[in-house]
């Protein structure tokens, strides 16, 4: 009789195990997901100006999700929820924080996301703002005076100073400064209107078209023959207030002959 | 996919019943899709008609089954990512709707009591072939809007655990857990936790 109940008792407590067991088990088994939880999470984590015509956006990776990350990116736009192909850019997975540089304007406002992807798809951030702000007014250092030009070593007062749209020979804003009683003229073209900052000299007037860089400008002097200025010079843009743009550069230098000729000069164009 | 469904119940059903000892039972399922699925489907409610072979008594006997699972959706949409590598190199984003997902399970086993009590414990092994059947939406931006239908199979295998309880000379009521493991198919590879619990009819 005790042997029976003994086994029955041990039934029972192996039931009761199982029981509990299976509970847990299917406890767990109840834990409800959905695709979100398997998705990258992904935040912007800084946006700065490193140029006049770039920034540096830094995204990281908050949850690489359910499987390792493929592809990091961005995209971004003026609009406020800048979507996935709006000026994409993307890299293959590189670190938890991932930096990209993007080309912007001044005086813009813009928002970015970052995304990352998965296997399962991809997680996008939300909408960061910045304002690219005006740049601010350069200044050629070194001493000058306005409304003046010192070519080959002599100063010239400056006749006349010509702008507009116009006046452009490669790009889409020129100006023409006539000097020396009308006699010399120099020349310089832009790929935009110039605004605040340094711009670079691209000597050959082909490749300042095809690289319309809004940073670049193609100078040239007519005396009687023409003279283009050499590449890597740098030409000073400040705005006024009352919308003329100032101009200066302490070293413009063409060849004549063999000679290397250096200009400076500092003007403004109404 | 109906069609095939009736005949493999009725074809399992007689494949029992024409054995005298046969038992036949219902189960109703709770299926919680475990890994990857787990992600898109959510746990569901499945039913499967059961046919046990052999006497009530013994304590091996081998089972067929045959049933069915409609899974749901974890969202509305997933999205998803494409690469497009041509020559505009992009990232396209996108979204999927799974419009509907079913699934056709037909099992063969065994089942194994060690005890020849009213209340038992029950182990067993099965192996399960899934019709699987799906519809789904597949968006991809300037690429793909299109309405997808599949079906698909798995073979799995799935080992499970019990409690048996034998209420009247006629009637047993079990409650078991099983994990399905799928082996191979023309899907990725789905595993599933399967908490039953049913009845099982026993003839004179």
């Amino acid at each position: 009789m005790k042997v029976k109940i003994k086994k029955s008792m041990q039934r029972a407590g192996t039931s009761a195990v199982l029981l509990i067991a299976l509970s847990g088990i299917f406890s767990y088994s109840c834990k409800k997901l959905t695709l979100n939880d398997a998705l990258p999470v992904v935040a912007v984590k800084s946006v700065s100006v490193i140029s006049a015509d770039s920034a540096a956006v830094t995204g990281t990776i908050i949850n690489p999700g359910a499987d390792v990350i493929e592809y990091e990116g961005l995209c971004y736009s003026s609009d406020p929820m800048p979507q996935m192909l709006d000026n994409q850019y993307f890299v293959g997975n590189s670190s938890t924080n991932f930096t990209i540089h993007v080309p912007f304007k001044q005086d813009s406002t813009y928002y970015v996301r970052v995304y990352a992807t998965n296997s399962y798809g991809y997680g996008i951030s939300s909408p960061y703002k910045f304002t690219v702000a005006h740049a601010k007014p350069a200044l050629a250092p070194c001493p000058l005076s306005n409304m003046k030009l010192v070519d080959q070593g002599n100063p010239y007062p400056i006749d006349f100073v010509y702008s507009g749209t116009g006046y452009a020979s490669y790009g889409v804003w020129g100006l023409e400064v006539d000097y020396n009683s009308g006699n010399n003229a120099l020349r310089m073209d832009f790929n935009k209107v110039p605004t605040n900052g340094a711009y670079v000299v691209q000597g050959d007037a082909g490749q300042f078209s095809s690289d319309n860089n809004p940073k670049e400008v193609y100078a040239e002097l007519d005396v009687f023959n023409t003279y283009n200025m050499q590449s890597g010079d740098s030409v000073y843009v400040s705005e006024n207030a009352d919308k003329s743009i100032s101009f200066s550069f302490c070293h413009l230098h063409y060849i004549v002959g063999s000679a290397s000729i250096s200009m400076a000069g500092q003007f403004t164009a109404k | 996919m109906k069609k095939i469904y009736l005949i493999l119940v009725l074809l399992s059903f007689f494949a029992g019943m024409g054995r005298s000892s046969a038992q036949i039972g219902v189960d109703i399922s709770y299926i919680g899709p475990v890994g990857p699925p787990a992600y898109y489907l959510k746990p569901t409610v499945g039913i499967e008609a059961r046919v046990l072979s052999g006497n009530e008594d013994s304590k091996f006997r081998a089972c067929i089954s045959v049933g069915y699972y409609g899974f749901k959706p974890t969202q509305d949409t997933f999205p998803t990512v494409t690469v497009e590598s041509g020559g505009a190199n992009a990232l396209l984003p996108g979204h999927e709707v799974i419009k509907s997902y079913s699934v056709v399970p037909i099992g063969f086993g065994a089942e194994y009591r060690p005890f020849k009590s009213r209340l038992s414990p029950v182990i067993g092994l099965e192996g399960y072939f899934y019709l699987i059947d799906f519809a789904y939406h597949n968006d991809v931006q300037t690429l793909i809007n299109e309405e997808n239908e599949s079906t698909e199979w798995e073979v799995a295998i799935m080992p499970k655990l019990g409690l048996s309880y034998k209420v009247s000379d006629k009637l047993l009521l079990s409650a078991r857990l099983g994990y399905s493991i799928g082996l191979t198919g023309t899907v990725d590879t789905q595993t599933y936790w399967k908490t039953s619990v049913g009845f099982i009819y026993i003839p004179e």
